[in-house]
């Protein structure tokens, strides 16, 4: 297995992790397990970060600042995967006590962080090996600026709205559509790149020896 | 702070957001720049200065649960209240906990005149320094130029171990006499000056002051300034290069000494030399942060700041019946935060006959006395609270009559719960409240008995059982009609909602005006 091959894979899971964490499919149940409406997520975020961190282990020969998010990740994974049962099977769990207001607030601050570093790390990788002419580096950045300020900015809204009468229509128009922008960005930009990498002919891969790229 | 529970909500607020910034911290110790290291620290300054519990909210944790456990088994029902950041003595001492509350106060004051004293001291010494040499003031002139810094009075003292920057308004850039220091020592100072370090080393330092006797906030202090050192680190290693950044770290070694480390108003490389090896830590794990690091350390900054400054209210009110001091405690943890909070409050302790809803909305003198009553009695009648009629409950409508606001800490209604009875009968429970508004808390007094009114007028319509307020001139009267946790009572209207939920923050309805002649369609006139 080569740096290249490493390389391709590890874009390709990047790929696949965020489309599994920024897209849902969610099917509700009443009164199935319990009384209350249980929901099912048919395409869960911990599959994502799962693969993030298998991503995260092919990509961090290339990008040795990967590594940093191993971590991270790893709390992320945990975090999505409890929220995944306790929304499917013990949804009367109260998200409203003080401790689990604190371990939200904790998550939003890694998530936010995770989000921005790897994306600034995939960024790295595909300016180094992106053909000549193709801009997914810029691309990549752009949409990390744009996720990283709408997640902040949902924040803030959500909770200045809880204070101040704040219209859904802006909430809506500047949250969704500039979240559904980056998100839709990054997931194509990504595939594009892998897609790229793969077709690119064996004698034009950069793969270099050991001493690295 | 005018009390010893004051200080405790203020000190155990602030700690709680400490233990949660450093958590954060060390999770990005190796993540974040340094200059978000430093700069996280201005949500605990933030938290320090706003008064815990203000508008009753709380940052993370309930804090005032806990003080009114401890306050309650020492059976003392006055109210935790932080009006300011820094205590004030308001009363004369006559517990032991008022005693405490002076020794404290007398720490804060110590404090913040021995800072003051180092620093005349430190400005003292600095009189009887000379004038610095002709090639030392050249070398702080050109770096002064490259930083693009105010030129400062540069001055050598004898036997000084390392350079430092004293004064905000005329700094001082104060060199060891007859040495040369090196270029990047000098450069480290100049980003001090740049920044401003020396005000916010007297903030730092005055906030340790106020909270003396917390040790993890005299720790944060300190970890904030060693911060500040390390983001100046930072700036100086990012224009070094190579071997050039080890020579930093060793000056940095020979220079630990803990003179003048924490004089306010001052800034001094070595920090004092227990924390020269964090700093060392630091400068070997210096990398240069990717472009657009600063976007997402400000996002994450204001993702903390919003929840630790702002706070949040308590969502539920949770009481246990067989524990009913604790329950207590949680409820008077509640504060009521407006004047219609305190009626919508009130009247849900009349109706459900509820003793913790009259403690969030009574006023302290009467919090023994609900405890006790509560205690004795699993049932009967409460005077305090209980209209002694049938338990009423729903389909009771909830009403704030001829409401006056008679100054900005005191309104007086009537309160009318009225229960629809067979025939279109009303039987309605009423009773002259004032609500007021004692050190940020509303409270509900009652001003007479309670009195029993039936009447066969529809509530939306003028109740000559109920008094008016006579308009001036034409010797027509009128009602006025508020809801608090209710809906909106109208004409057209004849179905009113009762909402169980306590609502300690709610906000009066716009007033309903009904005339004693209503089919003159003068409405709203009289207003």
């Amino acid at each position: 297995m080569t740096h290249y091959d490493n390389l391709t894979r590890g874009i390709g899971k990047a790929a696949w992790g965020y489309f599994f964490v920024f897209l849902s499919f969610r099917l509700n149940f009443t009164g199935v397990f319990s009384d209350y409406t249980n929901t099912i997520n048919l395409i869960p975020d911990f599959i994502g970060y799962y693969l993030f961190l298998a991503a995260i282990r092919d990509l961090e020969e290339e990008e040795k600042e990967v590594a940093l998010l191993r971590v991270p990740c790893f709390i992320l994974a945990v975090w999505s995967w409890a929220e995944w049962v306790f929304e499917a099977f013990f949804p009367f769990f109260n998200q409203q006590n003080d401790l689990a207001v604190i371990a939200i607030l904790l998550i939003r601050t890694i998530s936010l962080y995770y989000h921005f570093q790897f994306l600034t790390n995939l960024a790295s990788l595909a300016e180094k090996y992106q053909p000549s002419g193709c801009r997914y580096d810029a691309r990549l950045l752009l949409c990390r600026t744009t996720l990283t300020v709408t997640l902040t900015l949902d924040y803030v809204l959500i909770y200045i709205s809880k204070y101040f009468y704040i219209p859904e229509v802006i909430c809506f128009l500047l949250t969704f559509i500039l979240a559904l922008v980056a998100m839709f960005g990054i997931i194509i930009t990504l595939f594009r790149l892998k897609n790229r990498l793969t077709c690119a002919p064996a004698g034009e891969s950069p793969d270099q020896p050991e001493s690295g790229v | 702070m005018t009390d010893l529970w004051g200080f405790l909500l203020q000190t155990l607020t602030a700690s709680g957001t400490a233990v949660l910034l450093l958590a954060v911290k060390a999770f990005f110790r190796d993540k974040l720049p340094p200059r978000w290291q430093f700069g996280i620290w201005g949500i605990l300054g933030i938290v320090l200065i706003i008064p815990a519990g203000l508008n009753g909210k709380y940052v993370l944790l309930n804090w005032r649960f806990l003080i009114e456990i401890l306050k309650a088994r020492l059976g003392d029902f006055s109210f935790p209240r932080v009006l300011f950041p820094f205590p004030i003595i308001a009363s004369v001492p006559h517990t032991l906990f008022d005693w405490i509350f002076v020794a404290y106060t007398a720490g804060v004051v110590f404090f913040l005149l021995y800072y003051p004293v180092s620093y005349i001291r430190l400005r003292l010494l600095l009189r009887s320094g000379n004038e610095a040499s002709p090639e030392q003031i050249a070398l702080v002139r050109s770096l002064e130029k490259a930083e693009k810094v105010k030129p400062c009075r540069v001055t050598a003292v004898p036997g000084l171990p390392a350079p430092f920057v004293c004064g905000i308004f005329r700094p001082v850039m104060v060199l060891p006499e007859d040495v040369l220091p090196e270029s990047t020592v000098i450069l480290h100072e100049l980003i001090h000056l740049k920044h401003g370090d020396c005000l916010w080393s007297i903030v730092i330092c005055f906030l340790r002051c106020l909270h003396w006797c917390n040790p993890l906030l005299v720790f944060c202090s300190k970890k904030a300034l060693n911060d500040m050192e390390s983001r100046c680190d930072q700036i100086v290693l990012e224009r070094l290069k190579g071997e050039e950044r080890r020579d930093y770290g060793r000056l940095l070694l020979s220079m630990a000494n803990e003179r003048f480390a924490k004089t306010p108003g001052s800034t001094c490389i070595n920090n004092g030399g227990k924390n020269i090896r964090t700093r060392i830590e630091n400068i070997a794990r210096f990398r240069t942060y990717p472009k657009g690091m600063g976007l997402v350390s400000v996002c994450i900054l204001i993702l903390l700041v919003l929840p630790l400054s702002v706070g949040a209210r308590t969502p539920v009110i949770r009481t246990n019946d067989n524990n009913i001091s604790l329950s207590l405690a949680w409820v008077r943890s509640i504060p009521c935060t407006t004047a219609a909070g305190a009626f919508d409050t009130y009247i849900k302790a009349v109706i459900d006959g509820n003793g913790y809803f009259r403690a969030v909305c009574a006023p302290e003198e009467e919090q023994e006395a609900i405890l006790k009553e509560m205690q004795e009695k699993s049932f009967g009648i409460y005077p305090l609270w209980d209209s002694g009629r049938k338990r009423l409950g729903g389909g009771d409508y909830c009403l704030i009559y001829n409401l006056k606001k008679i100054s900005d800490t005191r309104y007086e209604g009537l309160m009318v719960i009225g229960r629809k009875l067979e025939d279109d009968f009303y039987s309605l429970t009423c009773r002259n409240l004032r609500a007021e508004n004692q050190g940020g808390r509303w409270v509900i007094i009652p001003l007479d008995e309670f009195r029993y009114v039936d009447t066969d007028t529809i509530l939306s319509h003028y109740c000559p059982e109920l008094p008016g307020i006579p308009a001036d001139g034409n010797g027509r009267v009128y009602q006025t009609v508020q809801t608090v946790g209710t809906a909106l009572p109208s004409p057209d209207q004849q179905v009113f909602d009762y909402d169980r939920n306590l609502k300690p923050n709610a906000n009066f309805s716009p007033a309903a005006i009904y005339w004693s002649e209503p089919e003159s369609e003068d409405y709203n006139d009289a207003l």
